[in-house]
């Protein structure tokens, strides 16, 4: 069977594989290399980047000769939302306390899934809310400030 | 018959009604901090240390140590129910356990989790009383020459037994070792791949990849699927192991307690170490290693066993030497010295109490434990009925404390958001990512002892071979090699004659 | 004209109000930055600590462990935190007199960005060596070292770490010539790696090893102390035997960001002084090898403050020591 490379699980594996490795090795021509005997910060990242560089084109190769397609759904909403929602959480506990962050976290990462009833969520929320800062600022005792500036 | 009076004694001293309060409060607590991702037993006992104080010194470190063995029988749980490792010493048991929580089976594999926990804690009791001086000093003799040949054996050995596609395994575990390097050389000082970003100059958290790539690439793969999900919410099936079950667990229980029992009493190795050993033997012995990362229930008995034993033995050089093994260990040194107790070789004869006393009270411990745990099946499986869209937030709510928890910044939340990322593009691309967590696992240890080693021995390679027990390891890896390669050998001939 | 008036009077006013909210101060649980991680030993004096202060202050204090690049990121926060009072910070050798000299290119200037409140204990650190080496004192040791230059090995926790540069600091007044050996995981790493004989020597702080110097398997040469430890009274403390330079160990401090109202640190530092000197707290740090040490005034720790980042930059700058 004939694939564009678009598709081609094989050749996206290898190309991450010898792109991250090449990366390194590029990165770490400015760390001392030293020698076996007395290995420098650069020798063991440099080793394995060419490393990582033989498997990738070898994986590259591999798909390119006997393609395989990547299977299931790419859930772009969720891949988009859930790693957002966490980001935001980090901000807005630096910004506005642990409070906000909970209910930006709760109501943004709930609207990544299918189903989104607003009442639903909101109870949600609260309800998970409160569980976490019984749980981590009462009962743990962890140094947050559940709203910042009060 | 010293033994069976000192531990008469111990009971007595651990049978008090304080003491078997503060046992229990310390296993209650550690259970739950063992559930939620990120906090772990070493910011708890940091932050509950002052309460210590005013406590008696046997009944602080009876509460300290529950916690610490209560977090391994704890953090099993979530890595079974929604694929989220609670401590660093259960993310193996997300491999199967997950599996069997999909396929309905996560009573049991709960249920086996904690009994193969209990009877490692049992055993490792018995251990420290038998034999806790003697392995103390012998873990000693452990250099970086022993430490790397052990580590170059434990990935050959990973490699070989890499599930699935093998070259790509291999990758992963490469690709482990470099995202491992990340952060300060120690022997130089050089900040690798750090980006001039500070908070980079550390390194990557165990913790940020494991949540990363397990749990959140979960969640996004689900969402992507939500049909796949409703199916095995719907079908719980029993809460307890069958007879099968738990007949195919045992040999895994005992090797694995074995297995924890060891790496527990060597100081230079992670709580990771354990868990992923026992997994790759239990591999390696299966009739069927296609069923591994399938919910086989071998892969939860044996590494549930080892990471409670390897547990429990940190306490070995801890107590009889004075040696922190691990970050908790040296927490809990500080808190017996500020109780004006310095542990070492003459613990046992000054403080007999504290000593006898701690370890009975660790057997008392788990049993409390397995006792704690079997009713809460029930509780956490039905937690599964949960429909799946107020069930992921509430992961996500847990997950993005435990993770700002670890340093009190928001910058691990991003890093764990990245390898989200990563981690569902590699389940995309068919990559595993145990391989790659055990490659980054082992490569900054590997580096340093190697480094090390050859600094010390000014550059000689020959010092792998000349040290007897180093030695040991170097054969068991070529042995290891050989009788894997034999089969391909095999077939070549037959092939060239045939 | 009306707006001068205007200006001045928010200046009163701000003034004031800056007087009152000293006086008054504080109103509002006190965070206590701790810039390492939970069960280092920074944290420990700080879980010592924070309840007696606590008590003192009448209000809550908050440890809040910042760890990470050698404890620059919990530097750089309490900085950056608003100059009231209500942050302070615990640090020590490491983060305000060493980094300085290791890290030019960080932005945050001890000396210049805090006031210095209190010095509050000091971890007297000895040079160690293993039974394995036949000497009894430092004398001996140098003799030993010398008739095998390059051949011993002392065990550190990095390049930049206090132990690595208090042995370059005896090495160059010695005149010997020992390999440093890192280990990763910090001082205690080093410990067991001295305990086990992999490293000749190591400078470490007492509280590691003291029991195994009571079992035998250390022994310890000299203390960098400014007098003899009462534990081990035949040891003596560097100074005595002619290293005038190391006479402190691994201390440690409070700071407030610069800006701070003076009224607030000296109000700080006389709670100190009392806490330090509650019996519990001073049993408690004892116990855990260190010693309550407290400075005289602010000032007085901001004049040590200085000497010693004098004395570490020259030794760093001496050494070549460079974290890129």
């Amino acid at each position: 069977m004939k694939l564009g490379f678009g598709n081609n699980k094989d050749f996206w594996a290898g190309l991450l594989f010898a792109g991250v490795g090449a990366g390194a090795i590029l990165i770490a021509q400015s760390y001392p290399f030293g020698t076996t005997l007395r290995m420098g910060p650069g020798y063991f990242p440099r080793v394995l980047g060419w490393i990582l560089v033989a498997f990738g084109l070898y994986v590259m190769v591999r798909g390119v000769r006997n393609s395989d397609a990547i299977k299931g759904h790419w859930s772009i909403r969720a891949l988009i939302i859930l790693p957002l929602s966490m980001v935001l959480f980090g901000v807005t506990m630096e910004v506005a306390g642990f409070i906000p962050a909970l209910f930006i976290l709760i109501f943004v990462s709930a609207a990544s899934g299918r189903e989104f009833k607003v009442k639903e969520v909101l109870l949600l929320t609260i309800f998970l809310s409160f569980l976490s800062v019984a749980m981590f600022i009462w009962g743990l005792g962890l140094p947050y400030p559940l709203l910042k500036g009060f | 018959m010293d033994l069976f009076h000192n531990l008469i004694f111990g009971f007595s001293v651990a049978l008090s009604w304080q003491n078997l309060f503060y046992c229990f409060l310390g296993c209650l607590l550690g259970t739950l901090i063992g559930v939620l991702p990120g906090i772990g037993p070493l910011a708890t006992i940091a932050m509950l240390m002052p309460i210590t104080f005013t406590i008696s010194p046997v009944g602080a470190l009876i509460m300290l140590a529950g916690i610490y063995y209560g977090a391994q029988y704890g953090g099993s749980t979530t890595s079974i129910l929604v694929n989220l490792p609670g401590e660093t010493s259960s993310v193996i048991t997300c491999i199967d356990g997950y599996q069997m929580a999909r396929q309905g089976k996560a009573g049991p594999a709960l249920a086996i989790a904690a009994i193969g926990s209990f009877f490692a804690g049992t055993v490792c009791t018995l251990v420290i009383a038998l034999f806790g001086p003697p392995i103390a000093e012998m873990a000693l003799k452990f250099a970086s020459p022993e430490y790397f040949s052990l580590m170059m054996m434990g990935l050959i050995v990973a490699a070989v037994l890499a599930p699935g596609d093998m070259v790509k395994s291999l990758a992963m575990v490469f690709l482990g070792l470099l995202i491992g390097c990340v952060g300060t050389d120690v022997d130089s000082g050089w900040r690798r791949f750090s980006f001039d970003i500070i908070e980079l100059t550390d390194g990557i958290g165990f913790v940020v990849i494991a949540i990363g790539v397990f749990a959140l690439g979960e969640i996004v793969s689900n969402l992507g699927d939500p049909e796949e999900r409703t199916v095995f919410t719907s079908k719980v099936g029993s809460l307890f192991p069958s007879k099968d079950q738990v007949k195919r667990s045992a040999g895994p229980i005992v090797r694995g307690t074995v297995l924890g029992a060891f790496f527990g009493v060597l100081p230079g190795t992670g709580p990771a170490i354990a868990s992923f050993s026992s997994y790759m033997v239990e591999k390696k012995m299966a009739k069927d290693p296609s069923r591994f990362g399938n919910g086989a229930i071998e892969g939860v008995a044996g590494p549930e066993a080892a990471n409670n034993a390897d547990a429990q033995c940190k306490f070995i050089p801890m107590l009889t030497l004075g040696i922190p093994a691990s970050g908790t260990m040296a927490l809990m040194l500080g808190a017996l010295m500020i109780h004006g107790i310095a542990p070492g070789p003459t613990v046992m004869t000054q403080r007999p109490d504290l000593f006898w006393g701690l370890i009975v009270s660790m057997w008392i411990g788990n049993l409390m434990l397995v006792i704690l745990n079997l009713p809460l099946i029930g509780l956490w499986v039905s937690l599964l009925k949960v429909p799946y869209r107020l069930l992921f937030p509430a992961i996500m709510t847990f997950s993005c404390i435990g993770i700002y928890s670890l340093n009190n910044s928001p910058f691990e939340l991003y890093l764990t958001a990245f390898f989200g990322l990563l981690g569902f593009l590699w389940m995309k691309l068919e990559c595993s990512p145990v391989p790659l967590m055990l490659g980054f696992v082992l490569g900054p240890m590997m580096e340093e002892n190697l480094r090390r080693a050859m600094l010390i021995s000014r550059g000689d390679p020959t010092v792998f071979l000349t040290r007897p027990l180093s030695l040991v390891f170097v054969i068991i890896t070529v042995l290891i090699l050989v009788v894997m390669a034999l089969p391909v050998l095999k077939k070549r001939r037959g092939v060239i004659t045939g | 004209m009306k707006s001068v008036k205007a200006v001045a009077a928010i200046v009163v006013l701000l003034l004031v109000a800056g007087v009152a909210s000293a006086q008054n101060y504080p109103t509002k649980p006190v965070r206590m930055i701790v810039p390492f991680a939970p069960g280092g030993a920074s944290d420990v004096v700080a879980r010592i600590l924070s309840p007696v202060l606590g008590k003192e202050l009448g209000q809550t204090i908050l440890v809040d462990n910042r760890s990470g690049a050698s404890g620059n990121i919990g530097v750089a926060a309490a900085a950056q935190a608003p100059a009231d009072g209500y942050t302070i910070l615990l640090g020590n050798i490491g983060t305000m007199a060493i980094n300085p000299g290791l890290f030019p290119k960080f932005n945050v200037s001890p000396v210049r960005d805090f006031v210095a409140v209190t010095q509050v204990v000091d971890v007297p650190t000895a040079l160690a060596v293993h039974p394995s080496v036949p000497v009894k004192n430092v004398k001996e040791f140098i003799e030993y070292a010398k008739a095998r230059p390059g051949k011993l090995n002392f065990g550190t926790a990095g390049p930049g770490s206090n132990g690595r540069l208090e042995m370059e600091m005896f090495m160059r007044a010695a005149g010997i010539d020992l390999v440093q050996i890192p280990y990763k995981g910090g001082a205690g790493a080093a410990a067991i790696g001295l305990l086990g004989g992999e490293v000749h020597c190591a400078f470490v702080t007492l509280a590691s090893i003291m029991t195994h110097v009571n079992a035998g398997k250390v022994k310890v040469l000299a203390v960098a102390a400014p007098h003899r430890i009462p534990t081990l009274p035949d040891v003596p403390y560097f100074p005595e035997i002619g290293y005038k330079g190391m006479k402190s160990g691994s201390w440690q401090g409070v700071y407030a960001p610069k800006g701070t109202p003076d009224a607030i640190v000296k109000k700080l530092h006389a709670v100190f002084v009392k806490v330090m000197a509650d019996p519990g707290v001073v049993k408690r740090l004892q116990d855990s090898g260190a010693e309550v040490v407290t400075s005289k005034s602010p000032a007085e720790f901001a004049e040590f403050m200085k000497e010693e980042n004098d004395k570490w930059t020259k030794v760093i700058k001496e050494v070549g020591v460079v974290m890129e």
